[in-house]
C-alpha cells in the first residue's frame, strides 16, 4: 500500500518540525508549510491524502486557505487545528468542507487516527471516482 | 363908554378931546402925522407905531419937529427912517395930505401956536389929550399883558396836560360832539403810526377805518352811540387778528367829556392792549382745567377736605372707590360715607395730618361695599397763603391686587424654597466676590455645616484650595455651565466628600451676571460603588487577556507535547532504534522543549507581574509605560484579527494624574474594543497618538474598522451597551471607560462614522510634580 501523504500547515515551526517526525515514524508521507499560501502551491504540485491545516494563522487564515484548497482540489481531505476551537469556528469550518477538527494542543493518536480515518475516506472517494470512470467507459465505448 | 369895547377906547378918548377928532383912517391908507415934540413923547409914539401896540389905530409918522436935533425922539424918528425932522414945526405943514399933528411939547404956547398956523384940514392932538391917551394906552397895555401870562399858563397847562395824556401808555382819543377828532396822544399815534396833525381834525370813522377793523369800528362806534344817548361811561374788550394771524386784544372805555351844565362836549377813548393779560388769563385757564383734568382722570382716589372733614373736591376715582357719585360725597364727612370701622381710619388719618403738619402714610384693610379692600393712602396737609392748614389732601390707591399678588409671591417663594430645601441636591449660591449667599438644606446635611454658619463666608472654603475655585469660576464667568465636575471636600467632620457639582452664572433678569449656582451631589458611595464595578471589571479585562494568555501558552504546550511525544515514540520502539541516533534526538528535542518552557515561564511571569502590580496603586501614571505593560498582552490577540498597531507615542510627555492601573484599564479597553470590531473583517489598523497640551495629555486611539453605528453613538457610554454577541461583551467597557477619565478630571471624546474608522480622545491633566516621574 502506497503511504498516506500528508500535508501539515501551522505558522508555529517547532510544533510542525515535531508532529512531522512522529508521523514520519508512524509510516506518514509527511510535508509541512509554514502558512497558507505556501500550503496552496504544494497541493497544486502534488496530490496530498490528508491536509492538517491550522486555524490561527497569520496571512491568509486557517478558514480561507481551506476555501481555497477545496477550490483546487475537492476531494481533499482537510483536518483542522484551532488554537481556541470554537463551536463557532469548527460549524464554519466544516460548512467550508472540512473533515474533522481539533483542538490545540491535540492528543497524538486521536491525531493520528484522525489523519487515518480521513486517508482511507480519500481512498474510497478516488476508488469511487475510478468506478465512475470506468462506468463511464464501457457506457461510452459500449461494447 | 362900556359898551364902546375895550379895543376901540383909545380913539373914543381922543374924540372925546376934541369934536373933530375922528381918527379914522381915510380910505385904505392910516392917516400921515407929524409929531411936534421930540422927547421921551414922541419916542413913545413912535415905538407904539413900530410896535403896533396902538391896537386898532394906525398911523404913519411923516415927520418930527424938535429944536434939538438930538432929543430921544428925534433919534429915534431918524433911525426909523422917518421922512422929515425938522426944528421948525412949520416946516410940518408942507408935508401933503398931512392928516394929523401930535403936539407931544408940553408947552401950552407951541400948543396954541399950532392951534393957529395949522391948516385946516390937519387936526391937532395936543399934548394934553396925548397924555390921556398916553393913559389909556398903558391900561390897555397892563390887561393884554396880563392876557398874555393868562395864556401862557394855560398853554403851559395844556401842554402838561397833553404831556400826562402823551405819557399814558393807553391810546387816547378824543372827539367832539361831531365825531371829529381833537386830541390824539403819543401812544395813539405811535401805535398807529399817524402824526397829530393828520388826525386832529378828521373823523372818527376815516381815521379808525384805516386804523382799526371794520368789526371793530362796530364795537367801538356802539360804545360811542350808547355813551352819546347815557352819558355815562362804558367800556368793552375786543378782539383783532394781526397780520400775522396773532390774537390782540383790547379792552376800551369811553368816557363823556361834559361842560359845567351837564352838556356834552365831546367823547374821550383810551384803549389798552391787553393781550399779555388775556393770555395770561387763558393760560391760567388751560393749566387749571389740565389739573382738574388730570386729577379728575387720575387712576388714584384723590381727595381734598376741609378741617371739619368734609369732602371738598373729588376726582372720578373716588367716586368709583366709594361707589356714589360725586354730589352725594361732596359736603359729607367719612362718617357719612364708609363703615364705621373704615370711617374711623380715615378721621385718624386726617387728625394725624393736622397734628404732625406732615404727610401720613398707611395701609388699611377696609370694607367697602361688602369687599374686604386693601387701601394704601398718603395724606398731606394743604396751607393757604398764610401758611395755615386749610385743608387735608389725600391719595388712596385699591392695593388688593398687589396684595393678593405679593402674598401669591410669598406663596411661591415658599414653595420654591421648600422644593429647594427638600430637594435631594445641594444647592449653593455665591456673589459675584465668591461670598455663598445661600445654602440649602441638602448641603446642610452633606456638609454638616449649617447655613448660617457658611452664609458669607468666601466659598473656597469650602474647597480644598483657592486655585481649584478660581479655576471653575474661570469658566463659568467665561463659557457658562460647568457639568459634572468632580471635586473633593471636606465636611465639617474633617471627613472627605466626593462632589459631583454642576456650576452655572447666575443671572438678573437682564442677563446681568450676579453670581454662581452650584448645584452638587454627594457621590462619595456612588464613587465607592464605581471603583467596584471598576475593580471587578478589572477582574473582566484580566480574564480576557488570560485568554490572550492561555493562546499564546498552547503554542509552546502543543510544541513541547510533540517533542516530548517523538522522543517518548523514539523510546517507545526500543531495539528498532539505534542508541546513538536516539541520544542525537534527545539532544535535539530537549533543549527545544528547555526554550518552550522558558516561553511560557516568560508569559507566566509577565502575568504574574502583571497581576501583582494591581497590588501597588500609584496615583501618576506615564502612558508609554502603561502601553509598554498591556501591549504584549494585546499583539498576538491583534496579529490573529489581522490588526497592526502602530505606537506614534509623543517622546518625553509629562506625567498624567491617575492610577496607573485605571490607565492600562482604559487603554485595554479602547484597544481591545478596535481589534474586536476588526477582527470579523480580518485585517486593519490601529493608531496610537500622544500630544501635551495646555495642562493635558491628549491620548488618541484611532482605527480605520467599519466605526460605530449612529444609534449606538448615542448612547456609546452608557452602561450594558455592547454590539458584541450576548455573553461576549458586559457592555460596561466604555461606561468604565468614561467612569475613569471623568473620575480624573479628564474628557473622553469620540469620533465616529459607520465605514471612516473611530477616534477616541482621551485628555488627563497633567500631575502636578513631573520630576518625581523616575519612580
Amino acid at each position: 500500500m502506497d503511504q498516506d501523504r500528508v500535508l501539515l500547515v501551522d505558522d508555529e515551526e517547532e510544533f510542525v518540525r515535531a508532529l512531522a517526525k512522529r508521523l514520519k515514524v508512524r509510516g506518514l508521507n509527511v510535508e509541512v508549510s509554514g502558512d497558507g499560501e505556501s500550503a496552496l502551491e504544494k497541493v497544486k504540485q502534488s496530490d496530498f491524502d490528508v491536509i492538517v491545516l491550522d486555524l490561527a494563522m497569520p496571512g491568509i487564515d486557517g478558514l480561507e486557505t481551506l476555501k481555497r484548497l477545496r477550490e483546487v482540489n475537492p476531494d481533499l481531505q482537510v483536518i483542522l487545528l484551532t488554537g481556541h476551537g470554537t463551536i463557532k469556528s469548527g460549524v464554519e469550518a466544516m460548512k467550508e468542507g472540512a473533515t474533522d477538527f481539533l483542538e490545540k494542543p491535540a492528543e497524538f493518536p486521536e491525531l493520528l487516527a484522525k489523519i487515518r480515518e480521513a486517508s482511507a475516506r480519500r481512498m474510497v472517494l478516488v476508488e469511487k471516482r475510478r468506478q465512475e470512470q470506468v462506468a463511464d467507459i464501457l457506457r461510452e465505448r459500449g461494447w | 363908554m362900556r359898551s364902546a369895547g375895550r379895543n376901540r377906547s383909545p380913539i373914543s378918548c381922543a374924540s372925546a378931546v376934541g369934536k373933530t377928532m375922528v381918527l379914522t383912517s381915510t380910505g385904505d391908507h392910516p392917516p400921515l402925522t407929524a409929531i411936534v415934540g421930540g422927547g421921551r413923547g414922541c419916542e413913545a409914539i413912535l415905538r407904539m407905531v413900530k410896535g403896533h401896540t396902538l391896537g386898532r389905530f394906525r398911523m404913519s409918522v411923516v415927520g418930527v419937529a424938535d429944536t434939538n436935533l438930538d432929543a430921544p425922539g428925534v433919534r429915534y424918528a431918524r433911525e426909523m427912517g422917518v421922512e422929515r425932522i425938522t426944528t421948525d414945526y412949520r416946516d410940518l405943514y408942507a408935508v401933503p395930505n398931512l392928516d394929523l399933528i401930535i403936539e407931544v411939547t408940553g408947552s401950552d404956547r407951541i400948543r396954541d401956536e399950532l392951534e393957529h398956523t395949522r391948516p385946516h384940514h390937519v387936526r391937532l392932538i395936543d399934548h394934553f389929550a396925548a397924555r390921556l391917551f398916553w393913559e389909556l394906552h398903558q391900561a390897555e397895555q397892563a390887561i393884554i399883558e396880563q392876557r398874555n401870562l393868562l395864556n401862557q399858563q394855560v398853554a403851559a397847562e395844556s401842554k402838561r396836560i397833553a404831556q400826562i395824556f402823551d405819557s399814558i401808555p393807553d391810546e387816547v382819543l378824543v372827539v367832539d360832539t361831531g365825531m371829529i377828532v381833537r386830541h390824539a396822544n403819543a401812544t395813539f399815534l405811535k401805535h398807529h403810526g399817524v402824526s397829530l396833525e393828520d388826525a386832529q381834525g378828521s373823523s372818527y370813522r376815516s381815521i379808525s377805518k384805516s386804523l382799526r377793523g371794520e368789526s371793530e369800528i362796530g364795537l367801538v362806534g356802539g360804545a360811542f352811540k350808547q355813551v352819546f344817548s347815557t352819558k355815562k361811561p362804558c367800556s368793552l374788550v375786543h378782539k383783532s387778528f394781526d397780520a400775522k394771524g396773532k390774537a390782540h386784544y383790547a379792552a376800551t372805555e369811553v368816557a363823556p367829556l361834559l361842560n359845567p351844565d351837564g352838556s356834552l362836549t365831546g367823547m374821550i377813548e383810551m384803549t389798552r392792549d391787553i393781550s399779555h393779560r388775556i393770555l395770561l388769563e387763558e393760560e391760567l385757564k388751560a393749566t387749571e382745567a389740565q389739573l382738574k383734568t388730570f386729577m379728575e382722570l387720575a387712576p388714584l382716589a384723590t381727595y381734598v377736605k376741609n378741617r371739619q372733614g368734609q369732602y371738598i373736591t373729588v376726582n372720578r376715582a373716588t367716586c368709583t372707590l366709594l361707589g356714589r357719585e360725586k354730589s352725594e360725597i361732596i359736603g359729607k364727612r367719612d362718617d357719612d360715607l364708609l363703615p364705621k370701622e373704615a370711617a374711623r381710619v380715615m378721621r385718624t388719618g386726617d387728625q394725624d395730618v393736622l397734628q404732625a403738619l406732615a404727610q401720613v402714610c398707611f395701609e388699611a384693610e377696609v370694607s367697602l361695599g361688602g369687599n374686604s379692600v386693601f387701601l394704601s393712602t398718603i395724606k398731606y396737609p394743604v396751607l393757604d397763603a398764610k401758611g395755615t392748614v386749610s385743608a387735608v389732601a389725600g391719595l388712596s390707591k385699591d392695593v388688593t391686587a398687589q396684595r393678593q399678588v405679593e402674598a401669591e409671591l410669598i406663596r411661591t417663594r415658599g414653595y420654591l424654597q421648600n422644593i429647594l430645601d427638600t430637594a435631594p441636591v445641594m444647592v449653593m449660591t455665591t456673589d459675584l466676590d465668591g461670598r455663598i449667599v445661600s445654602f440649602n438644606r441638602h448641603a446642610e446635611i452633606c456638609y454638616g455645616y449649617k447655613a448660617k454658619e457658611v452664609i458669607g463666608k468666601p466659598v473656597t472654603w469650602l474647597f480644598r484650595s483657592q486655585e481649584e475655585w478660581e479655576a471653575l469660576s474661570r469658566r463659568v464667568v467665561q463659557g457658562g455651565t460647568v457639568p459634572d465636575h468632580e471635586i473633593t471636600r471636606l465636611r465639617k467632620d474633617g471627613s472627605q466628600m466626593i462632589v459631583s457639582v454642576t456650576l452655572a452664572p447666575l443671572k438678573d433678569n437682564a442677563g446681568n451676571m450676579m453670581g454662581t449656582v452650584a448645584m452638587g451631589r454627594d457621590i462619595t458611595q456612588r464613587q465607592a460603588l464605581i471603583n467596584q464595578v471598576i475593580q471587578s471589571e478589572r477582574l473582566a479585562a484580566v480574564g480576557r487577556l488570560a485568554a490572550g494568555v492561555a493562546h499564546e501558552i498552547n503554542n509552546p504546550l502543543a510544541v513541547i507535547g510533540e517533542i516530548t511525544g517523538y522522543l517518548q515514540d523514539l523510546t517507545e520502539e526500543g531495539p528498532a532504534l539505534k542508541r546513538r541516533q536516539l541520544d542525537k534526538e534527545l539532544q535535539e528535542g530537549l533543549p527545544k522543549v528547555a526554550a518552550q518552557i522558558r516561553r511560557c515561564r516568560s508569559i507566566t511571569s509577565r502575568l504574574l507581574s502583571f497581576a501583582r502590580k494591581s497590588e501597588v496603586r500609584r496615583e501618576v501614571a506615564d502612558v508609554s509605560t502603561a502601553l509598554d505593560d498591556i501591549l504584549p498582552y494585546l499583539t498576538k490577540e491583534a496579529r490573529l484579527a489581522g490588526v497592526q498597531i502602530h505606537r506614534r507615542l509623543h517622546a518625553g510627555l509629562p506625567l498624567i494624574r491617575i492610577e496607573d492601573l485605571q490607565l492600562e484599564e482604559v487603554l485595554i479597553n479602547l484597544i481591545k474594543n478596535a481589534i474586536h470590531a476588526m477582527s470579523p473583517r480580518g485585517h486593519g489598523n490601529i493608531w496610537l497618538f500622544s500630544a501635551h497640551r495646555g495642562g493635558h495629555v491628549m491620548l488618541t486611539v484611532k482605527d480605520d474598522g467599519p466605526g460605530i453605528a449612529k444609534d449606538v453613538m448615542d448612547r456609546l457610554f452608557d452602561p450594558f451597551v455592547s454590539t458584541k454577541p450576548v455573553g461576549q461583551g458586559t457592555g460596561l467597557g466604555l461606561s468604565i471607560c468614561y467612569g475613569i477619565v471623568k473620575h480624573h478630571g479628564g474628557e473622553i471624546l469620540v469620533e465616529s462614522e459607520p465605514g471612516q474608522g473611530t477616534i477616541f480622545e482621551i485628555a488627563l491633566p497633567v500631575a502636578r510634580e513631573p520630576s518625581k516621574t523616575s519612580q
